[in-house]
């Protein structure tokens, strides 16, 4: 039965507070009887990390707009077994992560990308202009490089980047969240911090 | 929490926050329908349509299928019958027997003609009309 009363879909942008809840618990104990203005609420809060996230890793909108369904669905079939002990926001990045793993695993043989791909637009990212920003560098041109040079990370070490640095969430978190140790994923961040650096070298030095 | 700012390059991570996507409206719209049509669907259709019940109802037509068969044909089945006697028809039952009771038959009576002692007497026949 449609629920008319349901308020309308407004998806937070503030960084902030994207990625908090205001009662946890209470949200779990809806989720958990199968209240679907609890997933709402679930997607309200968590669509934008949900999608940077499978965007980041995939590069392809519509695929990531699959992941983003099938977790959704997901997190509703299985919300009567979680447990809470790890974090609703925590579980739900990891369904979201491991569908995506499963995604490039299938297309590890594939082409590579051309040479004029634009990794921001082909993944449906947006840039926001950073207003302090006085360096003398083209942004957008940094950043298009940027994303070019996550695009090339290894996946394990994309999806720490996107989760510690993009999204921030905590080492503890993000490790929660790829079920590996704190010291896997500073690891990881580690050689993916170089990686990118080195990549950005250039355009910063000329 | 283990956080270290030392590890971190804030340079670095102010560039990646710069790019990220919205949750997607028409995507939460889309879920939404999935889940409510999945809800008005009657349990007992639910039940069916999910992949073990449907093995399930395979495997009951087969059964079924089967005990129909072992049913429409009995004496297929009979223990005393061997393969070969279940393959013939009762035409060929009745042809069988009645060519064993006439072999039987052939055995017991008198042979009808004997041959003739060959002689002076005997008759031969040269094919000729008398």
């Amino acid at each position: 039965m449609a629920q008319l009363g349901a308020p309308p879909f407004v998806p937070l942008l503030n960084t902030e507070s994207r990625l908090g809840f205001s009662n946890e618990e209470d949200l779990i104990a809806r989720l958990r009887a199968r209240d679907l203005d609890a997933l709402g609420e679930l997607y309200r809060e968590l669509g934008g990390a949900m999608t940077t996230l499978a965007r980041t890793m995939l590069r392809d909108a519509d695929e990531a707009a699959d992941v983003v369904e099938d977790a959704l669905l997901k997190v509703r079939d299985a919300a009567t077994g979680f447990r809470g002990t790890r974090g609703l926001r925590t579980w739900v990045l990891r369904i979201v992560a491991n569908r995506c793993r499963d995604l490039l695993r299938r297309r590890r043989f594939t082409a590579g990308r051309p040479e004029d791909f634009d990794p921001i637009a082909e993944a449906g990212l947006r840039s926001e202009p950073l207003a302090s920003w006085d360096e003398g560098i083209d942004q957008a041109r940094l950043l298009v490089v940027l994303e070019r040079a996550i695009d090339a990370l290894p996946p394990e070490q994309r999806e720490a980047v996107v989760l510690r640095d993009r999204l921030g969430l905590s080492y503890e978190e993000a490790a929660e969240t790829l079920g590996v140790s704190v010291a896997a994923i500073k690891s990881r961040l580690f050689r993916a911090r170089a990686s990118l650096r080195e990549a950005l070298k250039p355009l910063a030095e000329g | 929490m283990t956080f270290d700012p030392g590890d971190d390059d804030p340079r670095l991570t102010r560039l990646l926050q710069t790019v990220r996507a919205d949750a997607d409206p028409a995507l939460w719209t889309r879920v939404r329908a999935r889940l409510e049509s999945r809800r008005r669907l009657p349990a007992l259709l639910a039940w069916a349509m999910r992949p073990a019940a449907l093995a399930a109802s395979v495997a009951l037509l087969v059964v079924a299928a089967g005990a129909t068969l072992m049913l429409g044909a009995p004496t297929a089945m009979l223990p005393s019958t061997s393969v070969a006697a279940s393959l013939t028809t009762p035409e060929e039952e009745a042809t069988l027997g009645d060519a064993l009771v006439a072999e039987r038959d052939a055995e017991a009576a008198p042979p009808a003609v004997t041959a003739a002692p060959a002689g002076n007497g005997a008759v031969r026949d040269s094919g000729e009309r008398r």
